[in-house]
């Protein structure tokens, strides 16, 4: 698994993808630091992640789109399908290589307090617990875009399913559906499951505990179970490939 | 064929695998969150604990025996104070299996709201207000002071007051206010008090007795008019057996109130003095309000660790008298500083020189206890008396901003009562703090952060990317 996560991760800082992917998240968290923190002239990051996390909805799909999809289309699979590795080294491989690219990212930003605590006086405990959110919330992304990656030859597929689905993850807390009031009779029951999957599946919902400076595990095993659910899922499907 | 039933039997075995491990997934987290309703399986690393119990809430939490249901009114969007909200009331459930919380959502089920209307205060009805409910008694909690506009947070506070009253045999504590000598009607401190768990109560002194409990505490608001020899006689009588009392001067008043003034100089030595101080030096901008000065008095300890600002406008000055009655402790609580002025109401209004005018420090809150054995009790009982140079000092507009002029006073009324009597929950502050820093400085952190370190990624990248291309 090491050699995978070396190779993959030096692949990202090989072709111009690592950079764009940190020079995008950079700018965008920059300029959100800036005029949150800096203009608004407050020690309070909570503003900061909760935009910051948006970005990776557009972000993270950069990062993942290639690691099997590309693979696939220029059939570098069947090398790695037949050579004396298990699927699971290759799957976690890429992911703890995205997720590095992805820590750097943030590690990066954590400049961000050095600068606060030079103007005020930030309460680095309430901060750090907002960056492991970001960070767990990030490596679920991953590990559903790399899932997603696994099922196409396709990379902008890859990245477009992606998108759509982190953002209807992200924004499904804002559609108040109300799917038991819609239902009812046999169906009632049914309809009850859809909200609560919907208010399950809602990410901001889950976010918003590290946003305030509380660690809780409930979200933390949320996100932490939901990435190892999509690794399975993307060792299945890889899995299945090889039998074929 | 051996190949095609391998390959079929790692797809059912793929399939269990996979429809097995989504179950376990959510079942696993429903369980967790589950658990989280009744335990916490949270850690709150905010500087002052806000989504923390305090000890008092938890007190007055296993006491209670009534299940009450607490209804949260939402509109579906998340905002800070409602997401607050949440995690505070998850705390009360998690402590007490007597709590339940409701959420009602107003855009998907707004006719549900009805069926509070008798209780909900509809001027004070704001998002994330709430209905608390047993079987028998209902109250609103508006969630307009929720949050304060100078970043503290009153939600357990707000909460915790309301529970009181569902607790059998806890009453709340009372505080009365004096009337018949055209006292200020004190409408903010009084809602200070029943925030903060008080009930307020009127006491005519001419045609009533002083209250009895000696945990009781009355407060005389800027009097305009003086009080009686028998007032003061009640008055006494009501201090020697422990009570409490506050009194609050209005310094622009032109009336001298002989008696109630020659009382304190007599029997407690705090001479109010016939005079108005100005400590422009310590005026805020734009403002009539100047800062005050901490002694090292247990009432103002706790603002001045936290460096905040206590804050007057126009005040008497209060002397202590060179001689004090042996039983009587009175001391400064809060003073202007050095290079205050002394004026008075004509030179103020009329443009004539106060003569001999003093400048320096003056008092502006005293503070005194006074010991009294009763023989027919076999008890020594203590007094308590503080005394305001200014009744501005916990006005409206004072309370309601960013000074720490509330904290003083409910520290005082808790100083006079004993830390154990009622409930006291105090403001917590809201997580982060302000930020100094110049236009220069801003925009080098822009040049710096938004625009070189990005441009430096991408040039790198491109610069790769051209290297691997012409190779």
């Amino acid at each position: 698994m090491k050699a995978i996560l070396t190779r993959e991760f030096k692949s990202y800082f090989r072709s111009p993808i690592g950079f764009v992917f940190l020079a995008a998240f950079f700018f965008y968290a920059s300029l959100q630091f800036v005029f949150i923190n800096l203009r608004g002239q407050m020690t309070l990051m909570k503003y900061f992640f909760e935009n910051i996390s948006m970005i990776f909805i557009f972000v993270i799909p950069i990062l993942t789109m290639r690691t099997f999809a590309e693979e696939r289309k220029s059939k570098t699979d069947q090398l790695l399908l037949t050579a004396p590795v298990k699927v699971t080294d290759i799957v976690l491989g890429k992911f703890f290589a995205a997720a590095g690219v992805l820590l750097l990212a943030v590690v990066a930003t954590m400049f961000y307090v050095l600068v606060l605590n030079s103007y005020g006086e930030p309460v680095f405990s309430e901060i750090f617990i907002g960056y492991l959110g970001l960070f767990l919330m990030g490596t679920f992304f991953i590990s559903l875009g790399m899932f997603l990656s696994s099922l196409t030859q396709s990379q902008v597929i890859a990245a477009v399913s992606t998108l759509v689905i982190v953002f209807f993850l992200w924004f499904s807390s804002s559609l108040s559906l109300n799917f038991a009031a819609m239902m009812s009779g046999v169906f009632h029951w049914l309809g009850v499951f859809l909200d609560w999957l919907v208010d399950f599946l809602a990410i901001n919902n889950r976010f918003a505990d590290f946003t305030l400076g509380v660690l809780n595990f409930v979200p933390v095993f949320y996100f932490v179970s939901l990435t190892a659910l999509f690794l399975l899922l993307t060792v299945c499907v890889i899995e299945k490939r090889r039998w074929k | 064929m051996k190949k095609n039933k391998k390959a079929l039997r790692y797809s059912v075995n793929s399939s269990v695998i996979i429809v097995g491990a989504i179950i376990i997934t959510l079942l696993l987290n429903a369980v967790l969150v589950t658990l989280n309703d009744r335990f916490s399986l949270e850690i709150d690393f905010t500087e002052d604990g806000i989504y923390e119990l305090t000890d008092t809430t938890k007190e007055l939490l296993d006491k209670l025996e009534t299940d009450v249901e607490m209804i949260m009114f939402t509109n579906g969007t998340q905002t800070e104070t409602v997401d607050m909200l949440k995690t505070v009331l998850s705390k009360y459930t998690q402590h007490s299996s007597k709590l339940s919380v409701r959420e009602i959502d107003l855009v998907k089920s707004p006719s549900d709201v009805t069926a509070y209307k008798e209780v909900i205060e509809a001027d004070k009805f704001t998002v994330g207000s709430l209905v608390l409910k047993s079987a028998n008694k209902t109250e609103f909690v508006s969630s307009a002071n929720f949050v304060t506009t100078d970043g503290y947070s009153n939600i357990e506070r707000s909460v915790t007051s309301k529970l009181v009253n569902f607790v059998d045999g806890m009453s709340l504590s009372e505080i009365t206010f004096t009337s018949g000598h055209g006292e200020e009607k004190a409408s903010s401190t009084q809602t200070v008090l029943e925030t903060d768990a008080y009930r307020i109560a009127t006491l005519d002194t001419l045609t009533q007795d002083f209250p009895s409990d000696k945990n009781s505490l009355v407060i005389i608001n800027a009097p305009q008019n003086d009080f009686s020899a028998e007032e003061i006689e009640k008055l006494d009588a009501y201090l020697d057996r422990g009570g409490n009392v506050m009194i609050a001067f209005d310094p622009l008043i032109e009336t001298k109130l002989e008696r109630l003034e020659s009382y304190l100089q007599a029997d407690w030595g705090i001479i109010r003095s016939n005079n108005i101080v100005v400590d422009q030096k310590q005026q805020i901008t734009g403002t009539p309000y100047s800062i005050l000065q901490f002694t090292d008095h247990d009432i103002v300890k706790p603002v001045k660790e936290e460096s905040r600002y206590v804050v007057t406008s126009f005040s008497n000055s209060l002397e202590i008298a060179p001689e004090v009655p042996q039983s009587v402790t009175v001391k400064e609580v809060l003073t202007t500083t050095q290079d205050a002025t002394e004026t008075n109401i004509e030179s103020l209004y009329g443009g004539v020189a106060m003569p001999d005018a003093r400048v320096g420090k003056f008092n502006v809150m005293v503070a005194a206890s006074r010991d009294n054995y009763i023989m027919e009790d076999n008890k020594t009982f203590t007094g308590h008396l503080v005394v305001c140079g200014s009744e501005s000092m916990f006005n409206s507009v004072i309370l309601e901003s960013r000074f720490a002029n509330e904290d003083v006073f409910l520290n005082a009324v808790n100083w006079m009562k004993g830390s154990d009597s009622g409930i006291s929950v105090r403001i917590k502050r809201m997580p982060g703090g302000a930020l100094t820093i110049s236009q220069g400085h801003f925009w080098t952190w822009f040049v710096i952060l938004v625009v070189a370190v990005p441009l430096g990624l991408l040039i790198s990248g491109l610069v790769i990317w051209l290297k691997r291309r012409y190779k």
